[in-house]
């Protein structure tokens, strides 16, 4: 072997060595050493919440409770628990089916229109609708709310909102015993290491879900 | 034989760098939760059907009296507040005729010809008591006495949920809202 040659093959051999030592982390001692044995425990963290609606759990035990009737008020009031260790990004997805029915308005006059079924006033502090993740389906809006303050472990959000209304339609324009569900998801997504992106708490939070969302959807 | 070892050596060395430089850039998985609530409601509907007990006189004549007793039964799914009103075909018949026996602690007659029962019926349920039971023809020419009919009309309308509970007088202010 050449001089030459045995240069070049020493350097790539202490590229190679630099490479695996930083990947691996691992500091070389040139004196000589004995430790002790010491064990560190590593627990796998985890993100868990807890969806509470009390008063919209309440209405089950009481008589016609979750009957509908044109223009009746139920209450409904989801709100998200952080009952893991981790601080998380709490978000509340809401879906209400939509039908062609007969309104009866304030006026009491009677339009046919394509409408959510139901209605409700967003009115829990600290969420914000996430606009462009609403979605609308030939029998559903589904509209993303998120909570801008990041939730600690034990802390609770607001409720999103107190009640929700029935429509005030035509009687008969949706079939007796016709079932009808607002349906309401709870997502959460670890703050730590999350990367998140924005120039507003808003949009780190859009960034926020848009990882959840990414993730799950890689998950199928 | 050393020219094939460098070469060797060199291509171990270079995929190990390849195989270190492959570990940087990964897409770490995130700590995520769900959790979700989608009870149903029902749609309600409110019905009503008349039944009654009834005892067409073979014959009338002044001065007899006959029992009909019309009740309400709710046949549809929600409470609701009910009224009747009983109506004569003829005009002699509205002349002569009177209803009879109106329990007082159920039915309340109003002045636009409506009984007005004073409980909230709830789905299933029939009135306790009918709003009249007799039809009286009072003192009057026979020949003035003319097959009639009475028809008897009732209305149902639901009841305003407050909460469990209901204001004493939604039984009058519940029709409040029909007419509106």
């Amino acid at each position: 072997m050449t001089r030459t040659k045995k240069r070049i093959l020493s350097a790539v051999l202490l590229v190679v060595l630099l490479f695996a030592s930083s990947a691996v982390g691992v500091t070389f001692s040139w004196l000589s050493y004995s430790p002790r044995a010491k064990t560190n425990v590593f627990t796998f963290s985890d993100v868990d919440i807890t969806l509470h609606e009390d008063k919209w759990d309440a209405l089950a035990d009481v008589p016609y409770g979750r009957m509908l009737y044109p223009g009746r008020t139920l209450d409904k009031d989801p709100l998200i628990e952080n009952t893991g260790e981790n601080s998380l990004y709490a978000f509340l997805e809401v879906s209400v089916p939509k039908a062609e029915v007969r309104l009866v308005n304030d006026d009491e006059s009677i339009v046919k229109q394509t409408v959510g079924l139901f209605t409700y006033s967003v009115t829990g502090e600290g969420w914000t609708e996430l606009e462009d993740c609403r979605s609308e389906t030939d029998s559903l809006i589904t509209r993303l709310y998120a909570y801008l303050i990041p939730l600690a472990p034990g802390e609770r959000t607001t409720a999103l909102f107190e009640s929700i209304t029935f429509r005030n339609i035509v009687e008969g324009d949706i079939p007796e015993g016709t079932k009808l569900t607002v349906g309401v998801n709870a997502y959460a997504v670890q703050t730590v290491y999350l990367g998140e992106q924005g120039a507003d708490q808003k949009e780190k939070l859009r960034d926020a879900y848009t990882k959840y969302l990414s993730q799950k959807t890689a998950e199928g | 034989m050393k020219r094939k070892l460098l070469l060797k050596l060199s291509i171990a060395a270079l995929l190990c760098a390849l195989s270190c430089l492959s570990g940087f850039g990964l897409t770490y998985a995130y700590l995520t939760d769900r959790d979700a609530s989608d009870d149903a409601m029902t749609v309600g509907e409110v019905k009503a059907t008349i039944c009654e007990t009834y005892s067409p006189p073979r014959e009338l004549s002044p001065n007899m009296q006959f029992d009909k007793a019309p009740y309400i039964v709710n046949t549809g799914s929600l409470p609701c507040f009910v009224r009747m009103r009983a109506d004569y075909t003829t005009v002699n018949a509205a002349r002569f005729c009177t209803l009879a026996g109106t329990n007082e602690q159920d039915w309340i007659p109003a002045e636009d010809g409506y009984y007005y029962y004073k409980h909230l019926l709830d789905a299933g349920e029939t009135t306790v008591s009918a709003p009249f039971s007799k039809v009286s023809i009072g003192d009057c020419d026979a020949e003035l006495l003319e097959d009639f009919d009475i028809a008897v009309y009732a209305e149902a309308v639901q009841h305003i949920d407050h909460e469990g509970a209901h204001p004493s007088d939604e039984y009058r202010t519940a029709w409040i809202a029909y007419h509106n």
